[in-house]
């Protein structure tokens, strides 16, 4: 074959190879070291799994409890899915599902609860987290006092706490709350109660901090606050009323 | 000449197939900018972050923060960048309902997005938050923050929005340079009520109330004796109180002096020391004597709360009593607090033979 034509057809066969593989680069912005991918949802699932120690490529397909055939790519903090349902675009839900709380009478004698709840889902992301604004209820110039510290509930003593768990049901302590959910399960979900908030029968309130968190890209996880107020014998007689909000933030 | 013919007709066909090739080339080149996605020339801007002040969704209330972090991947000099939110993060823009940022300011210079100084707030566009510095001339460094205040939170419940951030090089949001998208959301403020039921605690008695309850109060009167020109005769009785009044409590005494029929002992109208061979009757809330002159009678306020008595009442040895004064207060909500009443009673040697007697009324009045 005459050399101008290998060297055309090696030419053009380079180039079209070239041009055919651009397209994926373009999509997938990848960058060391580590590991980092900026739009984290990639084409089409397929049903090919590669991995190593510390990372693991699974391609989404659809299964029983996974109908959208979303695939986990893992590591210890950084998740990124693809499947046929995904989207390049950043996305962040964070939805409160509770408006108003009505403690009733506080009490000298026995510690007041309710819950409140919220959920978060984030995607595209490299995790969330939410944090709780607002001050404790007030009566006048008074604010109920703040756990800043983590400790158990007393009655008796002034205490304005929340946590994120399932409490209770011992005798001092009430029967409130619900551990954090994940939804539809923990290998797509994986937000988690802040420490501080994480405890059992422990509670704390310090406005500004965070509550809870999501360490990567992560499907839903439905969280439970649980309230309790105490009231000492000095605690100012009336109406107390204050609003919370969660604030919940992404990084992209 | 034949084999001439078909050499030639070989090579001009080599020749066909060269320029093809290069044509093709060409054309695929050109194709993949008309149908291939291709590599925008804005580069991702990365670790991009956007936190509110508050997720309220409150109307009329542009007081919201809104921090933008991130770091932008070149070092291209910048003269402008915003963010501008949307309902989407991708597409045509819908700025979100409520959305408002005609009022916003730059709560501080940018960080690490060029000079350090002289970047000025644009509100001009509706939906883009903006800022720029015409002239600058350092290049970005390390991680961005860019913080607007005074914004108007969109006022929809817990719905996500997003704000797509892009830098420029110019000073007029045209040329662009970077670009990143992120996502916030309003949320439901959760609204907490609660009530604390209005206590006052409040005894009398003569004995039995100890330094936190009023449990064992007991006795109404108090015996003086037979008064005399030469020495001083004192009693006590105790009061107990507590409450949790906002703004606390105060107690009045309230009375007349000892009276026997028409006759009365002179009351101390100021605050003095008990003078024997003098009328006086007074009396204060605190742990007198033991000097020769003076009753070594009562006891200072105890117990776990903090009331004081009033001045006229707190000086150890003076003695006082005016009917309706405030004799105890304090300012706050108070736990459980003991007073001891001193009473003294002095009479001269022209005071009139009889039986004396007075009755105290003490009110308690706290303030919710």
């Amino acid at each position: 074959m005459d050399m101008k034509l290998r060297v055309g057809l090696v030419i053009f066969g380079v180039l079209i190879i070239g041009v055919l593989i651009r397209h994926p680069q373009a999509l997938a912005q990848g960058t060391s070291s580590g590991y980092r991918i900026d739009e984290s949802y990639i084409g089409p699932g397929g049903s090919l799994e590669s991995g190593s120690t510390g990372y693991k490529l699974e391609p989404g397909q659809q299964t029983t409890g996974n109908p959208g055939g979303v695939g986990d790519s893992s590591s210890t903090n950084y998740t990124a899915q693809s499947g046929n349902t995904t989207t390049s675009d950043p996305r962040l839900v964070c939805v409160v599902n509770s408006g108003s709380l009505n403690f009733g009478a506080l009490s000298t004698s026995l510690v007041v609860s309710s819950v409140a709840s919220f959920s978060v889902l984030n995607y595209t992301s490299y995790g969330y987290v939410a944090t709780i604004l607002g001050s404790t209820p007030s009566n006048g110039s008074h604010n109920l006092d703040a756990m800043s510290s983590t400790g158990p509930s007393v009655a008796g003593t002034e205490q304005f706490g929340i946590n994120l768990r399932d409490n209770g049901p011992l005798l001092t302590d009430p029967d409130v709350g619900a551990d954090p959910l994940q939804v539809p399960s923990g290998s797509f979900s994986y937000g988690v109660a802040a420490g501080g908030y994480n405890t059992v029968n422990q509670y704390r309130y310090v406005a500004g901090e965070t509550i809870a968190s999501g360490p990567k890209s992560s499907g839903q996880t439905d969280y439970t606050i649980s309230y309790i107020i105490n009231a000492s014998t000095i605690t100012p007689g009336g109406q107390y009323s204050g609003n919370q909000t969660i604030l919940c933030t992404g990084t992209y | 000449m034949r084999n001439q013919v078909q050499v030639q007709t070989m090579k001009n066909l080599h020749n066909k197939v060269f320029i093809f090739s290069l044509i093709a080339v060409l054309i695929a080149m050109s194709l993949q900018f008309v149908f291939l996605p291709s590599r925008a020339s804005a580069a991702q801007i990365t670790s991009r972050k956007l936190t509110l002040s508050t997720s309220s969704p409150a109307a009329a209330a542009a007081t919201t923060t809104y921090t933008f972090n991130f770091t932008v991947p070149s070092g291209t000099v910048l003269q402008s960048a915003e963010a501008e939110v949307c309902t989407t993060a991708s597409g045509s823009c819908t700025t979100p309902t409520g959305f408002s940022n005609s009022s916003s300011t730059l709560s501080s210079q940018p960080t690490n997005l060029g000079d350090a100084t002289g970047w000025t707030v644009s509100t001009v566009t509706a939906g883009k938050l903006r800022l720029k510095k015409t002239g600058n001339a350092a290049a970005p460094t390390g991680a961005q923050t860019v913080a607007f205040g005074n914004v108007q939170n969109p006022t929809t419940t817990n719905t996500t929005f997003y704000a797509r951030i892009a830098t420029y090089s110019d000073d007029a949001w045209a040329t662009g340079v970077d670009t990143g998208v992120v996502a916030a959301s309003t949320a439901t403020a959760i609204d907490l009520t609660a009530t604390v039921d209005e206590t006052l605690t409040f005894c009398t008695g003569t004995s039995g109330i100890t330094t936190s309850s009023c449990a064992g109060a007991t006795g109404s009167s108090v015996n003086f004796g037979t008064l005399s020109p030469s020495s001083v005769k004192s009693g006590t009785s105790q009061m107990g109180v507590g409450t949790n009044g906002l703004t606390g409590y105060a107690i009045t005494v309230n009375g007349v002096t000892l009276t026997s029929g028409g006759n009365t002992i002179t009351a101390l109208g100021s605050q003095a020391l008990s003078s024997a061979g003098t009328e006086q009757f007074g009396l204060n809330l605190r742990d007198n004597g033991p000097l020769a002159t003076d009753p070594d009678v009562g006891t200072d306020p105890d117990g776990s709360g903090t009331a004081t008595p009033t001045t006229e009442y707190n000086t150890t040895n003076q003695y006082r009593f005016v009917t309706g004064d405030i004799i105890a207060s304090k300012g706050s909500s108070d736990q459980f607090r003991r007073f001891t009443a001193s009473y003294i009673a002095n009479i001269d040697t022209a005071t009139e033979v009889g039986t004396y007697t007075a009755t105290m009324t003490y009110i308690a009045t706290a303030t919710f």
